[in-house]
């Protein structure tokens, strides 16, 4: 296990680094900051000096050096706009937007693992067609084109709910949250429901497809052979057996939402991460591109490796293999 | 007799197919005494496992039990609705199936597995749950059965995972146990070693069995009473010395002439000249006509199924009495 576990955060090195010269190419191609930053009337002089002031004048390979100096010293660089520190620029946005995503994460799961598990363990049922239909639509329809219609319906026509921003938040541990509040609720519920959308498709056929495999098993005969009730065939053999893709999904699918809660952002002004990646990239503000590219390259890697992990709890067959 | 357990009279078990209604189980009867073992064989697909799950009440969808009784302890289970058929299973009459490494589910511990079949029945603690799974799972000869508890199916091996298979079905000692092949997969020695467990337990605890299998020699080793099926009907049936004596079904003598040589135990049975006939196209009058080196024009009729000394023949020419 140990040694399964130095391999697995070694890989996870090697494709950190990796990603970040290819994050750090891809960006140094896409401009010169410095026409951004600076007035356009300003003299020649003054550009030289800010250009050799940020070490623009160095070597490629150079700047990567220094950049990867800094840090490995907790230092992303100053944000060329708001000048503050990128890190803390970035971590003041994170709350929002992980909240966000865990809302949509759970408003997935909760709907879609037991829709699934209806729609495998009555395919036939007219209700399990509708709830296949519904993960088609969830997969298909574009975030945005959802998005904007949750606004026109509940926001502009019903009145309902607020049509963007974040509203209240009340601080925990420090952390400023909105589900804390009602008020806070009705903010983040249409956004929250917006993101889901994809993972709620995903979920339902991922838990549809694991409960038909599972209900055609012989150890779900056999557990019936001895007289247990269908609810707990279905919550204790079937769920145990579908609990393995569906963490797995959820867990990689949860980095891919925090990553993409950029278009749900935008639409629902929603003041996390992904709503400054944008406006940064509006104005090649280059650290803080880099820094949430690589802090995405991360976390990516982080919930690969402890989803990994979380395989070998949930399945008893791979940790023996493991320790093999 | 007066102490038949489980009487089925002219079960029928259609699949309703796309293709038209197959008749698996097309009027089966036959009997079982306490502590009797009646081996129930007959070439791939002639129903023999269909008549098992019929009895449980685990046939799925499209098929459907159409006519007969099913009478178990003066009980017709055929009649019952779905939670009076939920308690009966594993409680009085229980079923075992042929592939080991399939019928535990391989996510759950034994002991998991064992106290909510318990449990499906008996409202105790889980302590006292897992001190009767111990006790079962020593019954069937399982060495520190304590430790089995908290294995997983993979830990052991085969031979074991189908006496722990044998230990749940016998949980709540249920008069009649209906047992798939359950040692079709298993190697010769630990097959006869099982044999000999089970023949054991039919006599101590007077559980009856219903052995399916396509070994002619497990029958024989095994079973006190044989019935002989053929594309979904019983073709012979009666005391396991006299049919194996003296088989007066044409079908019987081909399969007592292809019983395989000692070395080749548990193989299939070599088939008879000319192959199973499929379902969806039977002969009119008796099945095996096509195949049956006796027919004549009268076998066009579908011959009934009458007593010959001691035992039940389904046949208009019988071995042993001269053919018109
Ligand atoms: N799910 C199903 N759909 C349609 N037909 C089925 C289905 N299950 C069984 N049958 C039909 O029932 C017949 C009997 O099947 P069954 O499994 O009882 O045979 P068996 O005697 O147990 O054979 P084997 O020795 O191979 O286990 C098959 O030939 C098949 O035509
Ligand atoms: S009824 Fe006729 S065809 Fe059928 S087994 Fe007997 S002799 Fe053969
Ligand atoms: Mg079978």
């Amino acid at each position: 296990m140990l040694g399964f576990f130095i391999q697995r955060v070694f890989q996870a090195v090697i494709v950190v680094v990796v990603m970040s010269i290819l994050v750090f190419l891809g960006v140094y191609a896409i401009g010169n900051p410095i026409d951004v930053m600076i007035d356009p009337a300003a003299t020649q002089q003054i550009r030289d000096t800010l250009i050799r002031q940020y070490g623009f004048d160095r070597p490629l390979w150079e700047q990567y050096f220094v950049f990867v100096g800094n840090v490995l010293q907790g230092d992303f660089g100053q944000s060329f706009v708001y000048r503050v520190p990128v890190l803390d620029l970035i971590f003041s946005r994170l709350p929002a937007t992980f909240e966000l995503a865990l809302g949509a994460m759970l408003i997935a799961s909760v709907i879609g693992i037991p829709l699934g598990i209806w729609a495998g363990y009555r395919p036939r049922a007219f209700s399990s067609k509708a709830i296949m239909a519904l993960s088609i639509l969830g997969f298909s329809l574009p975030t945005f084109w959802v998005g904007l219609l949750l606004v026109m319906t509940f926001a502009v026509q019903l009145h309902w709910l607020p049509s963007g921003g974040r509203g209240p938040t009340s601080d925990i541990l420090g952390i400023p949250l909105s589900f804390v509040t009602p008020a806070g609720w009705s903010y983040i519920i249409l956004p929250a429901f917006n993101l889901a959308l994809f993972n709620l498709g995903l979920l339902i056929r991922l838990a549809r497809a694991g409960t038909l495999e599972a209900m055609s098993s012989d150890y779900v005969r056999f557990a019936r052979a001895q007289g247990l009730k269908e609810s707990k065939v279905v919550g204790l053999h079937v769920l145990k057996n579908i609990a393995i893709p569906i963490v797995t999904v959820f867990g990689l699918e949860f980095g891919s939402t925090l990553a993409f809660a950029v278009v749900t952002e935008t639409i629902f002004n929603w003041p996390g991460v992904g709503k400054l990646i944008i406006d940064s990239i509006m104005v090649l503000d280059r650290p803080v591109m880099v820094a949430y590219l690589i802090l995405v390259v991360l976390l990516f890697v982080i919930i690969n490796l402890v989803v990994d992990l979380l395989y070998g709890v949930l399945d008893p067959r791979i940790r023996a293999r493991r320790a093999a | 007799m007066s102490d038949v357990v489980l009487s089925v009279q002219e079960l029928q078990t259609h699949f309703f197919t796309r293709n038209g209604v197959l008749k698996a189980v097309d009027g089966v009867s036959f009997s079982v005494r306490k502590g009797r073992i009646l081996g129930l064989v007959g070439e791939s697909g002639s129903g023999k496992s269909v008549t098992g799950y019929s009895i449980l009440r685990l046939v799925d969808a499209p098929g459907k039990i159409v006519g007969g009784r099913i009478v178990l302890n003066g009980t017709d289970l055929a009649a019952l609705d779905g939670e009076a058929m939920r308690r009966m299973r594993g409680a009085v009459v229980s079923m075992i199936f042929q592939d080991p490494m399939m019928t535990l589910n391989p996510v759950l511990r034994i002991g998991t597995q064992m106290v909510a079949a318990i449990k499906a029945h008996d409202r105790v603690s889980t302590a006292l749950a897992r001190e009767r799974a111990r006790d079962a799972l020593a019954l069937v000869g399982i060495p520190a059965p304590a430790e089995r508890l908290d294995a997983y199916p993979h830990h052991l091996s085969g031979g074991m995972r189908q006496r722990v298979a044998i230990a749940i079905a016998l949980l709540h000692q249920p008069a009649v146990i209906i047992a798939d092949e359950p040692t079709t997969a298993l190697d010769v020695s630990i097959q006869s070693q099982i044999l000999a467990e089970v023949r054991r337990l039919a006599d101590q605890m007077g559980t009856a069995f219903v052995w399916v299998t396509h070994d002619l020699a497990v029958v024989s080793s095994l079973a006190d009473d044989v019935a002989v099926m053929y594309a979904g009907r019983i073709v012979e049936s009666g005391a396991t010395e006299a049919v194996l004596a003296h088989p007066r079904h044409p079908y019987t003598a081909g399969l007592m002439a292809s019983v395989p040589s000692q070395a080749e135990r548990g193989a299939r049975l070599a088939q008879i000249g000319g192959s199973t006939p499929s379902l969806g196209a039977l002969p009119e009058g008796c099945a095996f006509r096509p195949r049956c080196p006796r027919a004549t024009e009268i076998c066009r009729m579908m011959p009934p199924l009458a007593p010959i000394g001691d035992t039940m023949v389904r046949c208009h020419h019988p071995i042993g009495e001269a053919r018109p």
